[in-house]
């Protein structure tokens, strides 16, 4: 039973990362409609970021927000540059330039900071807790808290603001969004622009456990994907639902069949999903009335 | 008050309007007839700044609109209410009618804005925390125009209202138009139900594959046998 | 002399023009495994264009079925002491049915949708290689022979490049005839519209699913010509690294032709190799990467046909620019394609 919180626990802090960096999948899937792998890399080059500056003696606050500064430049210029003149490609050809990103990105992480691992603290550093046996990190309560805030954050603001509003009604009509007045490309740069910075977060946030290498995001950003798929990419609440759901799996999987094929059987998970739930569990259908 | 002059655009390679002149006075409705594809959408399309016209000009309260983006037309108070409607089917109702009030900058009067939506569609009012995709036909049009009105337009284009709407709802949309005017806006009315529209307007166009080839008083309109035949089926 | 213009005939006489060169030239042996590679890559890439510029699906895990290739082939010569043309033709055959398998399940589902089940798809086949041991030999990797044919031992370079050139061009003539044929067509019917063409009547699945297993092949083939050609692999060069250097081939030496294909290998291939004759570029680790993604995105943007046709692409733009300022006198040339 310890054992079993324990990993329930684990699961879900790196659940939400996983969930954070989902929901800046679906963010920008929504909006403009490509599917950005590159996200991975991008939220590793915003983690090398915050890794310069704590070598350069500047206290972890700052160097987490530099981060995230760094992001949100990254975001726009990567929207600016690269997606925005390709809006009329189509989907496929969408998808290829978010995957020559990811040569871009890890290229340059290369040749910037070359191929090493560092090692990177963790955000809360206080001794552990033990609760009736079971462990409990204090960073591991960090991460949740921040996370669930971040979302919370977020959820308000699509489904409250203004703003959210107007995200939502690009995201279903581009068209008449436009004709509303609403300024699609300045939606199109801030769906980027959060999307980016959810990962960067996602990535300072898992650092501490992966260490900060150019491949350090690969296994996070394919278990977003696998979230995103989880919870459909139709909805807000999926990716976020998919992201705890597919951390607290993969650690169970991990202590109870096998630390080795864990990643098979996640995949295999996914292609369950696919087969039968094709628009994840979130996913609706939706019909437009003529 | 909107004015077009020799107008030309293009699709692609399809020569869509060839040289369209039109005028929209303040405070009258004016309708814009003609059959599929002979280019009406388009001409919204162009004073909407969706696309572009290659010649001619487009005016609005005397100064240029014709390469203003389309946000930025909307922000003049030119405002549509697209062809099919167009809602938001996962916004509710009323989230529907806060995307018409995006560009406002007059925030606090914004309420009194769904007063007056509400006061033309009682209906809306029930309805507005259903979402929009769960609406009937004619109420996703009387949506279509609210919204369009939250914007608190000085001209309000109408793409076919009346299309694929049972005839009762036809006309109780167009009484209602006829109120909005009186109310102080300008429209500029596209459709194919010519009787209607005839019956309401100030002042008519026919378009024809890209070309203007009638004008005149809407009430002579009515009368011209050539319109007459071409457009309302033998009246 | 009118077989000189069929194009099988053709590529049947380039193909044993340029297998001679080495034997004619004094070429150094590395500069010859390069020129191996770029067989080998234009084969992976050949198949690949089948599956993405004529079926227009697109694949992050086809380093997985390479891979299999490889380690398939080191097994049957290593432990199964099969003869290498069999072990050949297995290591292309055993990725297709799996390549079948997966097909069934990913290519039900929308364009990002397969990219993603797809990806999953190559990180867990590339687990798999690390893990198990018995058939890869995990992080110590297997090693292989020279290949045998009829008794003789291929060890020469230029040896090698001969009958990779012959393979390449059975391979070559199979995709050409492939797609010229019902399904060729078929594909590229679907490509352009998968509503017309199913409204024409064209299974969609069926023709995505033989693109989907051919590319399979053909990949499984190049990873078995890759492992007796390098005689060692191991996990990692299995990875998306190369899904990715694999999509930059087709798309920067063209999508929907043959002749891109090979253009592209040639390309991936021989980029890192002027990177380093420059001191300046070769100073920035892993610059051939960086130039790489540009390339690929740079050519879907403005060239979306590739180096292959670019030159017609320029051509045809240049027509349409005369074209339309007679059409429309000094008026703007009007781009976009959308509907009324």
């Amino acid at each position: 039973m310890v054992a079993f919180l324990q990993n329930i626990i684990a699961g879900l802090e790196t659940g939400s990362l996983y969930a954070l960096a989902a929901l800046g999948l679906v963010l920008i899937f929504r909006t403009s409609g490509v599917i950005n792998f590159a996200q991975g890399e991008m939220a590793m080059f915003s983690s090398f970021i915050a890794l310069t500056l704590f070598q350069h003696n500047m206290p972890y606050p700052v160097a987490f927000i530099g981060a995230i500064l760094f992001a949100v430049a990254l975001g726009y210029i990567v929207e600016r540059v690269f997606i925005r003149p390709a809006s009329k490609a189509n989907l496929v050809s969408k998808m290829i330039i978010t995957l020559g990103l990811i040569m871009i990105f890890s290229g340059l992480a290369t040749a910037i900071f070359g191929t090493d691992s560092y090692f990177f603290r963790k955000a809360i550093t206080a001794d552990n807790l033990n609760a009736g046996g079971v462990i409990i990190q204090p960073n591991a309560l960090f991460i949740i808290a921040i996370t669930l805030l971040i979302m919370g954050i977020l959820f308000y603001i699509i489904k409250k603001t203004m703003v959210g509003i107007a995200i939502r009604a690009t995201a279903q009509n581009e068209k008449t969004a436009k004709l509303m007045g609403i300024s699609v490309s300045k939606i199109y740069s801030m769906s980027w622009i959060i999307a980016t910075v959810l990962g960067a977060i996602a990535g300072v946030l898992i650092a501490p456990t992966t260490n900060i290498s150019t491949a350090m995001m690969m296994d996070v950003h394919l278990k977003s994907f696998i979230a995103a798929v989880l919870g459909g990419f139709g909805s807000f609440i999926g990716p976020v639902f998919g992201g705890f759901s597919i951390g607290v799996f993969d650690n169970l999987v991990g202590y109870y069949i096998s630390l080795k094929w864990k990643t098979v059987i996640v995949y295999g998970l996914l292609i369950l999903i696919l087969i039968f739930k094709p628009t994840g569990l979130f996913g609706k259908s939706y019909r437009k009335k003529v | 008050m909107l004015n077009l002059e020799g107008v030309h655009a293009y699709y692609g390679y399809i020569h869509a309007l060839k040289g369209v002149s039109l005028k929209v006075e303040e405070g009258s409705i004016v309708t814009l007839l003609g059959a599929n594809g002979a280019g009406k959408t388009t001409i919204l399309k162009v004073i909407s700044g969706v696309l572009k016209a290659s010649s001619g000009s487009v005016t609005f309260l005397d100064h240029d609109i014709s390469k203003l983006a389309p946000e930025k037309v909307v922000s003049e108070g030119i405002v549509q209410a697209p062809e099919g409607r167009q809602i938001f089917p996962e916004l509710t109702v009323i989230e529907n009618l806060q995307v018409g009030a995006y560009t406002r900058r007059d925030k606090k009067n914004i309420k009194s804005s769904y007063q007056i939506v509400f006061d033309y569609f009682p209906i809306l009012k029930e309805r507005q925390d259903q979402l929009a995709g769960t609406l009937s036909g004619g109420e996703q049009q009387m949506l279509a125009i609210g919204r369009a009105l939250m914007a608190k337009p000085k001209v309000l284009l109408l793409d076919e209202p009346s299309l694929g709407l049972a005839p009762l709802i036809v006309k109780d949309i167009f009484k209602i138009i006829q109120e909005i005017n009186a109310q102080g806006t300008t429209v500029f009315l596209v459709e194919q139900n010519a009787n209607q529209a005839l019956a309401i307007s100030d002042y008519a166009y026919v378009l024809e594959t890209g070309k203007i080839t009638v004008e005149g008083k809407a009430s002579e309109i009515k009368e011209d046998p050539k319109v007459l035949q071409a457009y309302l089926g033998g009246h | 002399m009118n077989l000189l213009k069929n194009k099988a005939v053709q590529y049947t006489i380039l193909a044993f023009v340029v297998a001679l060169i080495p034997l004619l030239l004094d070429i150094n042996r590395s500069t010859l495994t390069l020129w191996n590679m770029v067989i080998i890559y234009a084969i992976i890439a050949i198949g690949f264009n089948i599956l993405l510029g004529y079926a227009g699906q697109i694949s992050l895990g086809h380093a997985a079925f390479m891979g299999l290739g490889a380690y398939i082939a080191a097994n049957l010569t290593g432990n199964l002491e099969l003869p290498f043309l069999l072990s050949l033709v297995l290591s292309g055959l055993i990725p297709m049915v799996i390549g079948l398998i997966l097909g069934l399940v990913a290519l039900r589902l929308e364009g990002h949708y397969l990219a993603i089940a797809t990806l999953g798809f190559g990180v867990a086949i590339q687990q798999v290689f690390k893990e198990w041991t018995a058939f890869t030999n995990g992080f110590s990797g297997v090693r292989a022979d020279n290949p045998v044919i009829f008794g003789l031992e291929i060890s020469e370079r230029e040896h090698y490049f001969i009958l990779g050139m012959i393979i390449l061009l059975l391979l070559v003539l199979f995709a050409h005839y492939l797609l010229k044929s019902k399904t060729g067509r078929a594909l590229l019917a679907m490509r352009d519209s998968e509503h017309a063409a199913q409204a024409m009547g064209v299974s969609l699945f069926k023709y995505k699913l033989i693109a989907f297993a051919a590319s399979a092949f053909y990949a499984g083939i190049a990873g078995g010509l890759f492992m007796h050609l390098i005689r060692f692999t191991e996990p990692n060069a299995w990875g998306i690294t190369l899904s990715l250097n694999l999509l930059a081939m087709v798309v920067i030496g063209g999508l929907a032709t043959i002749g891109g294909s090979i253009i592209g290998a040639g390309f991936i291939v021989m980029v890192p190799e002027f990177i380093k004759d420059i001191e300046f570029l070769a100073s920035i680790k892993s610059f051939a990467t960086i130039f790489t993604g540009f390339a690929m995105i740079f050519v879907i943007m403005f060239f979306p046909h590739g180096i292959a046709r670019i030159g017609t692409q320029i051509k045809i733009a240049l027509l349409n620019r005369r074209n339309s300022r007679v059409d429309k006198g000094k008026g703007g040339a009007p781009n976009g394609r959308s509907k009324g």
